[in-house]
């Protein structure tokens, strides 16, 4: 008897500390979580819903992060490296989430908005009769803020 | 001139270096060398194919893969040439690419491109592999969760969920009007080699149905069912 009132007073004991521990956990995840929300950053002339269905989000760097190495005009430089001719609108150091995108997802970037070379306002392809125009809306470059490499390019397009 | 390297010449550097003058001398591909080409067309903005397809029934098309040739042909200004593997669904005008592409002077990239829906596209651009080095260039289809995979070279560049489901396969070469080259001279075509789909059953060999839609401006030979070669007929 003395046993099972003490089986149960471990128990009781056991689960007040589990809920106690629980709530700690979830009250530290809940203010963890609100501490690491960042800001969606927008990029004038792209529409954030545009660059959504092409899942790319940007959102402010956090604040811990040390300076890049590189600077915006470092990026700038590199980005008309790979692409030269285009006109650089702005650079924008972001964190970039893009699930499918290994290379960028997860990392800070610098995001270079460029206009478009002429190269790409051309027929897409499985059009070999239809000569249909294509309308770039708008390219980011994403250069790398520690080595200043270029590591990527998004650009989309509309034939409407 | 294209260098060929035996697999040998890794193991005795001494016998390499023996037999490798009278093997480069020997190699069938002396003489013949991959340069650029003005074709000297008149511009005419039109768009231009040349290479190969299958179909298949739409959910039963899972993907392609090929080692292509990265050619680096004449390309006009404000213009661009490529080449890739593609999945696509035609009726519906819907595609997803992956390849290299060229602008003009000389600048590259490989790529990936997909319709998010019918009159919107993407294209996604990575730093370019060597000219005249061969990359496999992957799209697949996952039926389960509709998930595209492109790959290039063996890596994931890029995954994503779209709503289209792919009937046909493709390789190309692509030039967006009669003054660009076509990739490919006579003396060095460009190459899709080991060109497998997925179609049903699994990986097997391409079998594709050659496509000109330049007639006598370019050349396609299907040199194998795993093999199409393409060319600009303008260019030596």
């Amino acid at each position: 008897m003395d046993r099972t009132v003490s089986h149960r007073t471990r128990i009781a004991g056991g689960v007040a500390a589990a809920g106690i521990t629980l709530f700690a956990v979830i009250t530290a995840t809940m203010g963890s979580a609100h501490a690491t929300v960042a800001s969606a950053v927008t990029i004038s002339g792209v529409p954030s819903a545009t660059l959504a269905t092409d899942n790319v989000h940007l959102f402010a760097p956090s604040a811990a992060l040390p300076v890049p190495a590189v600077s915006a005009a470092g990026a700038t430089a590199a980005a008309l490296a790979a692409f030269p001719g285009v006109q650089v609108k702005s650079a924008t150091l972001a964190q970039v989430s893009d699930p499918g995108s290994p290379a960028v997802d997860g990392k800070s970037m610098w995001v270079v908005n460029v206009t478009p070379p002429d190269a790409f306002n051309t027929a897409p392809p499985n059009a070999p009769s239809s000569k249909l125009a294509a309308h770039p809306l708008y390219m980011l470059v994403f250069v790398d803020p520690t080595s200043g490499q270029f590591v990527m390019a998004v650009e989309h397009s509309t034939t409407n | 001139m294209r260098l060929h390297i035996p697999r040998w010449c890794t193991r005795g550097l001494a016998v390499c270096a023996l037999i490798m003058p009278l093997t480069v001398l020997a190699a069938p591909t002396v003489g013949a060398t991959q340069t650029k080409c003005d074709p000297n067309r008149t511009n005419n903005g039109a768009s231009y194919f040349d290479g190969w397809f299958n179909t298949g029934n739409a959910g039963q098309v899972g993907g392609i893969y090929s080692n292509i040739e990265n050619y680096s042909p004449w390309v006009y200004p404000n213009s661009s040439v490529s080449a890739w593997s593609m999945l696509d669904n035609p009726s519906q005008d819907e595609w997803a690419q992956a390849g290299w592409i060229e602008y003009a002077y000389g600048s590259r990239d490989s790529f990936v491109e997909y319709t998010t829906s019918p009159g919107n596209y993407t294209t996604q651009l990575y730093p370019a592999y060597a000219v005249g080095d061969y990359t496999y260039y992957t799209t697949m289809y996952d039926g389960a969760n509709s998930y595209f995979t492109f790959q290039i070279a063996g890596n994931t560049v890029y995954q994503r969920q779209l709503s289209w489901v792919p009937d046909q396969a493709q390789n190309y070469g692509e030039i967006h009007t009669l003054a660009d080259q076509m990739p490919g001279n006579r003396s060095w075509p460009e190459d899709f080699s080991h060109t497998y789909w997925w179609d049903a059953t699994g990986w097997q060999v391409f079998n594709g149905y050659a496509n000109n839609t330049g007639g006598g401006y370019f050349t396609n030979m299907v040199m194998s069912s795993t093999d199409d070669q393409i060319y600009d007929n303008y260019c030596a």
